[in-house]
């Protein structure tokens, strides 16, 4: 029966094998192996420990039994006095290029490597064991770098437990679970990262699949995990463009994994994006495709365990930027509520914390994130339409604050002071437009409605700033397709709000109600008919039209609406005060 | 995010008799003379009185007060209490025409503007505002607007509010009035 062939970079994906040292030779990726020896040069210092001599005898016992199975001698021990091997690899029934050898180096003499060097051609790899966690000699090191096949260093290994992986190796192949048990076995991982910190877990795996790893946001944005992976990220900003291009027009985003291909200067490249998940969407791992070779399915189970550490990472990340964010938030609710009683230059060093700059004056916005699909909107695209509004304001060459205060997005940009009011009233419009178009235009089912407060030239007038914007929001809603309020643009209806609603229905009783009444009786619209006619600021052609009716009939019924009312619409006073009128009815 | 808390009064209008305990409690608490911080309302049902309404300031989301004063005598806290400190206060009284509920007053005695604070003192130190201590049928009460005051009226039965502040007074309204007429013994007998 022909024995079953392994990859060598299996049998290095195995948790305790993930960190190998490669001592010389190259590591091809398609190096096989089907039969594993181990040598135990004989220890002449017999005070060694003594359970470890033993074992070592089983595993000499145990590997001769395996071999004499083969009905092969294969490993003669000369005299061990000599300290010498022969091995006639020539008796082995095997393909060239099929032995592992493991050397269980307890002594770092060079002639065991020499020795093998002869039969490079029928050994696929040596692996050099060093349990005890002792120094390789330079000697050694110096002769395994000449060397042709590659010669692998394992630490905190013993031979004993090599064989065991390589028999568990077989039985995971055999019933064809190899790729699920090296996904999902991550402890090393997790050790490695408790112990030295995500980056050193990090390169492990990079330096196991040979390729760069990456973390994204949802939106396919690079994270900097560590400090070296924030320079990578520089460097490749206009991979980054194209690559997220890619994956916006790609189809099949809901899978777990995608494969996307891209032309970075002329040159095709492949990304394999993983998905991470814990709850909700976090982001994506991201593994591009080197020069050293292709992606495979051990390569992309071997990134899978690091899933778990990347979405811990990530969650705790995003537990400390809440935390600061809340202190951010109580701050601003207290700047905006004239709740601090500090001097101004306190408020202002105490801003410099979170890196704002209060000591010039700031124009607010208010900003009201409407969506149709759910009521809360995910902290990732929260995250996201924060950053797009920062990006926004940036283009107008100002710095923006964005913050989320009950639900609201409260804005605010610094602003010179000596500049025109209706200049800086049409630039502050301008950007919040821009804001809107750009949320809307990134995602469909969110519309993002704007109330802008008045500029003043001090920090400590940004709480009436503030009130005005919230009020321009609320008021908003009563002037159909508006949705960048302005509070200067209120009009009459800032008026209207510091009425009690006693007097305003008084109001609206005094010059409406005979005309309710007439509608209700004889089943008509006139009440209608006169608020698009004030709509539509009194032009009889785009009434007509708006309401479907020939312009006659619209000249008949404001008749009728003046006989009724005892008004005449020509007069400015009785205009005025029945679109009072109407835009009370409008807001209850 | 952080949880927004914001205080208010709560009137229950089933039971509220106007009896003016609360009023009279609020200007003992707080040494007032000439004019008063809480008034007691009643609405009428056309012809006889249908219930009382306690009214003090209603510690808006968007107090107007706040928007107008020129001094910053006014401040929300973290709580949601408009809280008025005098110190600063020039009694130019732009606040009490601002306010839709009257709810700022003048007071010539010191020349400055007077309004209910909900009684911070008194809560600071863990008790309850003057005026629902004072309620003797447990009408006054105050609660978190933002969390589970979803269940009640934002308007008082036949008093309307004024919505654009966002006033943070909360009523349970009263039932249709009933009546029950007894029986007439007499009527038995014959």
């Amino acid at each position: 029966m022909e024995r079953q062939r392994l990859l060598l970079r299996e049998l290095l994906l195995i948790d305790n094998c993930l960190e190998y040292q490669l001592l010389g030779g190259k590591l091809a990726k398609d190096q096989t192996f089907t039969e594993l020896i181990i040598y135990c040069p004989y220890r002449q210092d017999q005070s060694q420990d003594q359970s470890q001599d033993q074992s070592q005898e089983q595993l000499q016992e145990q590997s001769e039994v395996q071999l004499q199975e083969q009905s092969q001698e294969v490993l003669r021990l000369s005299e061990r006095a000599n300290k010498q091997i022969i091995i006639d690899i020539q008796l082995l029934a095997l393909d060239k290029g099929q032995l592992l050898v493991a050397i269980d180096l307890t002594d770092d003499s060079c002639e065991h490597i020499e020795l093998l060097m002869q039969y490079s051609d029928n050994i696929a790899a040596i692996i050099v064991l060093k349990a005890d966690g002792s120094y390789l000699s330079k000697e050694f090191a110096e002769r395994a770098m000449e060397s042709s096949i590659p010669v692998i260093l394992l630490e905190k290994v013993t031979s004993i437990q090599l064989n065991s992986y390589v028999e568990l190796l077989r039985s995971l192949k055999k019933a064809n679970q190899l790729l699920t048990y090296i996904a999902s076995t991550n402890s090393y991982l997790f050790i490695a990262m408790n112990k030295y910190g995500i980056s050193h877990a990090w390169s492990i795996i990079e330096q196991a699949i040979q390729q760069q790893l990456f973390v994204f946001n949802h939106h396919l944005e690079p994270i900097p995990i560590s400090d070296a992976m924030g320079e990578q990220i520089l460097d490749k900003q206009e991979e980054w463009q194209l690559l997220r291009n890619e994956f916006r027009n790609s189809k099949n985003i809901a899978s777990d994994k995608l494969v996307l291909e891209i032309d970075v200067s002329h040159a095709k490249k492949r990304w394999i994006i993983l998905k991470l998940e814990a709850d909700s969407l976090l982001g994506y791992l991201g593994i591009s495709e080197q020069v050293y070779g292709t992606v495979d399915e051990l390569d992309i189970a071997n990134v899978k365990r690091i899933i778990p550490i990347v979405i811990a990472e990530m969650i705790k990340r995003r537990e400390v930027m809440e935390t600061k964010r809340q202190y951010k938030q109580i701050f601003l609710y207290d700047l905006l509520h004239n709740n601090i009683e500090e001097a101004p230059d306190v408020i202002i060093s105490q801003a410099r914390l979170w890196g704002w700059d209060l000591a010039k004056p700031h124009q607010l916005f208010l900003l009201e994130l409407r969506n149709n699909r759910i009521a809360k909107l995910p902290y990732e695209e929260m995250e996201h339409i924060r950053q797009l509004i920062k990006n926004t304001i940036a283009g107008y060459f100002k710095t923006a604050i964005v913050e989320e205060l009950h639900g609201q997005l409260v804005v605010m940009y610094s602003d010179e002071i000596d500049q025109d009011r209706k200049q800086r009233k049409k630039t502050a419009k301008d950007i919040a437009a821009k804001i809107q178009h750009n949320i809307h235009e990134q995602i469909q089912e969110i519309e993002a409605i704007i109330g802008i407060g008045r500029f003043y030239p001090t920090t400590e007038q940004l709480c009436r700033c503030y009130q005005e914007a919230k009020t321009a929001l609320d008021l908003s809603k009563y002037s159909p397709g508006v949705s960048v309020m302005h509070f200067e643009d209120l009009g009459v209806m800032r008026l209207l709000t510091s009425i009690r609603d006693e007097q305003l229905d008084d109001f609206l009783k005094e010059y409406l109600q005979d005309l309710m009444r007439f509608d209700n009786a004889n089943n008509t619209d006139l009440l209608n008919t006169l608020q698009v006619y004030f709509a539509e600021n009194g032009n009889f052609k785009t009434t007509a039209t708006k309401l479907f009716v020939h312009t006659n009939t619209l000249r008949y019924r404001l008749k009728k609406i003046e006989e009724i009312l005892v008004v005449d619409l020509q007069k400015p006073e009785d205009f005025v005060n029945l679109y009072v009128a109407m835009l009370i009815y409008s807001i209850k | 995010m952080v949880v927004a808390k914001q205080l208010g009064f709560l009137m229950n209008l089933k039971r509220c008799i106007g009896c003016k305990g609360c009023e009279m409690a609020c200007q003992n608490e707080h040494r007032l003379q000439e004019h008063r911080r809480r008034k007691i309302i009643d609405f009428c049902d056309q012809t006889q009185v249908a219930g009382f309404v306690s009214m003090a300031c209603n510690h808006c989301a968007n107090p107007a007060c706040m928007t107008v004063c020129p001094n910053k005598c006014f401040k929300k806290r973290r709580d949601g209490i408009v809280y008025h400190d005098p110190i600063n206060c020039i009694g130019c009284k732009s606040c009490v025409g601002a306010c839709p509920f009257g709810a700022p007053k003048y007071s010539s005695l010191t020349g400055k503007v007077d309004k209910c604070n909900m009684c911070v003192d008194r809560q600071d130190k863990g008790y309850k505002p003057a005026c629902v201590s004072a309620c003797i049928v447990e009408a006054l009460q105050v609660i978190d607007i933002n969390n589970g005051a979803a269940d009640y009226s934002r308007s008082a039965a036949g008093v309307k509010i004024v919505q654009f502040t966002d006033p943070s007074a909360r009523f349970i309204l009263p039932d249709k009035p009933q009546q029950y007429w007894v029986k007439n013994i007499d009527d038995n007998i014959e």
